[in-house]
Parts: structure tokens; sequence; C-alpha cells
């Protein structure tokens, strides 16, 4: 994946997005429809936000490991924030969003 | 020519051309190479061989037919001194058996000049006080044999019952113009019928068509791409594999089976890696109503997701 440093473009539904990723920045396993539970976005504008935040080189990917043809079901596709984009991401939340109520995690 | 005589119920009626021993010469003062030169510009090679004495011994291995004496015309018109040479060389080399034969059915020499002129009492009665009972009979089945040859062989009853047509099929034969002038007033007469204006039946006809064709295509279709990627990817030629893919286990899936028809407007390069991801989503939703949210959301923002990933490439393209 080609990585542009600057962000083209930055919409309120990215901030969400960024936002539940800097909740739990070092966890390791976001993947899209558990992006869209947190968010309440569609899963379409999710998909298309975390494209973006990657090639940006905000986020990294890799693949659950896991059988599919055992398991029964496809690989999902875990997602984490790579220090580059925890530190860009939260000075751009922190820019766009300075007295707004964080999301925090139950 | 001298017709000839019927030899029973069963026998052929023959030209007496073809009874060797009615139209001979004296033979008597011929030598050896003169009288097998005579036989074989007369008669059949069968017949040559019964005279030379080797016909029963011959015919085990080989049944005479028209071809033979085609064969053997040419070959006495390119070498006929050699053709003359073997025959001699053959009754010469022949068992004593045959030679003890051969001398008895030369009797032929010996026979009566201008017995073309005998009548068929006066021939046959020749033939019994000179000739034995058994060399009659090979006589008469020399002339049966050339007639069955000379004749047009007729179909035996068991051939004509193969043959035969079944019954209850009449075999009618249309006319190519009579078809098509029949379809034509079929046509014109459900035109009437359905009204002056014939756009809608045509429409429906051929939306009907259209649909069938589809339908009967798209097997093959598939088939024939699964083939063709098959070949493509042989390094050692073009050899029609099947080849049985065991499916994911999700492919039969309806919302797998919906975003993989829909995902056909991605880039093919990402089209793969983008199904696995949003079907493991998918089947990852807690609830039927959460994966029809999501779907339906993906598939409505798929150009928006599909003009990213093109503008991915083409950047890509660039670098």
């Amino acid at each position: 994946m080609v990585r542009e440093n600057e962000p083209g473009k930055v919409t309120v539904p990215m901030l969400q997005v960024l936002d539940v990723l800097l909740s739990e920045p070092t966890r390791g396993d976001w993947f899209a429809l558990q992006i869209c539970r947190t968010t309440k976005l569609g899963s379409g504008t999710v998909v298309q936000i975390l494209f973006r935040l990657e090639r940006w080189g905000w986020l990294e990917s890799r693949w659950e490991e896991l059988n599919a043809h055992e398991a029964g079901r496809p690989r999902r596709k875990f997602y984490r924030l790579t220090a580059t984009g925890a530190r860009k991401a939260n000075r751009l939340v922190e820019r766009k969003f300075p007295r707004s109520l964080r999301f925090r995690p139950a | 020519m001298t017709r000839v005589h019927k030899t029973g119920p069963n026998r052929v009626p023959l030209t007496a051309d073809v009874n060797p021993l009615r139209s001979v010469p004296d033979l008597s003062a011929l030598s050896d190479e003169q009288w097998v030169g005579y036989l074989i510009e007369k008669y059949p090679l069968a017949v040559v061989l019964q005279f030379i004495g080797l016909e029963p011994s011959y015919t085990r291995l080989h049944r005479p037919d028209t071809a033979d004496q085609e064969r053997l015309k040419r070959v006495a018109a390119h070498d006929r001194e050699r053709l003359v040479q073997d025959l001699i060389g053959i009754i010469g080399t022949a068992s004593a058996k045959h030679t003890v034969k051969a001398t008895n059915q030369r009797s032929e020499r010996n026979a009566p000049m201008h017995n073309a002129t005998l009548s068929k009492a006066e021939w046959d009665r020749y033939l019994r006080s000179h000739l034995p009972r058994r060399v009659i009979r090979d006589l008469d089945g020399i002339e049966q044999s050339n007639a069955a040859v000379q004749r047009p062989i007729r179909p035996t009853s068991a051939s004509r019952k193969r043959n035969r047509l079944h019954r209850g099929v009449p075999q009618v034969e249309i006319d190519r113009k009579n078809r098509l002038l029949t379809h034509a007033i079929v046509i014109g007469i459900a035109l009437a019928i359905m009204g002056r204006n014939p756009t809608m039946p045509m429409l429906v006809g051929g939306f009907g068509i259209t649909l069938g064709l589809l339908l009967l295509g798209m097997k093959d279709a598939v088939r024939f791409a699964a083939a063709f990627t098959v070949r493509s990817r042989s390094k050692t030629g073009s050899v029609d594999v099947t080849v049985s893919v065991k499916g994911a286990a999700w492919d039969g899936a309806g919302a797998a089976q919906i975003l993989r028809l829909a995902s056909f407007v991605l880039p093919a390069e990402y089209r793969a890696e983008y199904l696995e991801e949003q079907c493991g989503n998918l089947l990852a939703s807690e609830s039927g109503w959460e994966r029809v949210n999501y779907l339906i959301d993906l598939v409505l923002n798929l150009p928006d997701i599909a003009r990213q990933f093109y503008a991915e490439r083409k950047r890509e393209s660039v670098k």
C-alpha cells in the first residue's frame, strides 16, 4: 500500500473513527464491523475511512490468524494505529474537538 | 453368343462365354505357356487357378471377386511373361495331389473342337462321358461363382428388415420453401390475432428468447471461463482439465453472494481482498439485522469505494 504522509481530506466521521481508535491506541484487533458498532457509522463510510487512513500510514492492517475453512467464516482484517498515526491523530482530534467529550470505552 | 442352360432351380442362368469349356478352341496343341496365357486372357483369376488345379486351397484363403479380373489384367498388361511363368511355376511346385488333379482337370485340352456349336443336351452328354462327376460339379460351381460376381448383390431378407424404416414415424421430407411459408403464415396469423400493434408481443417474445439464451449460455460461459483460466495457467499445453474446487464455507451465504455480485465494479486486483475482508465482517455480525444494515451500506457506498480504489491504482501506476 502506497502511503501518503499528509491527510488530504478530514471529515467528521473520520474524526469519530480516529477518536475510537485513540481510545485504545495499543489495541491491534480493530475491525470494520466493530468500529461501525462503536461509532454508529455506516459500513461504507467506515471502510472508506480505514482505507484512507491506511494509505496515509496512520493505520496498519493484518489478517486474522485463522483457518477459514475450518472456522467456516473468512478471516477478518485487523487494524491498529501506527505510532506516527497515533501521534498525528491525537493532535488532529485535539485541534478539531478541543472541548468535546472524547470517546471512552466502557 | 450362345445362350445358356439352366442347371437347376437355384442355379443362375449364364451366358455361354462364362463357361470356360464351351467357347475354347482346340487347346490340346498348346504348350503350357500358351495355355496359361490363354486362361489369363479369358477368365478371372479364380477360374484360372481352378484349371491349374489349385482352386480348392486357393479359395479357402481368397474369395474371387470382380477386382481379381481387373488386377489380373493390369498385371498381365505390364508383365505378362512373368505372370505366366509364375503360374507355370505354381503348377510345377504343386503337391502331387494337386498335380494329379490339375492333370485331370486339364481334360479341357482334350475337348472336341468347335464345342461351342453343341446343343445343351450334347454338351451335357459330352461332359458326363469325358469328365468325372466331381469335375462337372466343380464346373457348375465356377459358373455360379462367376454369375454371382457379375450380378449385383441383392439384399437378403435380414438386411431388408434391418433397413426397413419404422412404420410408426412417417418420413415426410418437407421442402424448405414450404416450411418457411408455413412459418410466415403462422406468424402472420398470430400478429393479426394480437392486434394491429405487434410491438408488445414482439418485445415480450424478444425478451423471452434473450432470457432463455442467457440462461442456456450462462453455464457454458462459466465452464469456458474456468477452462480458459486453467489452460492459461498451464505451462505444459492446452489440456482440458476438470477441476473441482472446494468452495469456501461462506460461499453459500446470501449476503456474500450479493456482495460478490456488487463488487464487480471494483478493480480486479483489489476485489478478492475486499471481498474476504467484508465477508469476514459480515459473518462476524451478531444479528441478521446488523448484517443487513452492514451489507446495504456497503453496497450503497460501493461506487465511492470503487472510486478510491481506482484512484489508488492510478497513483500506483504513475509511481
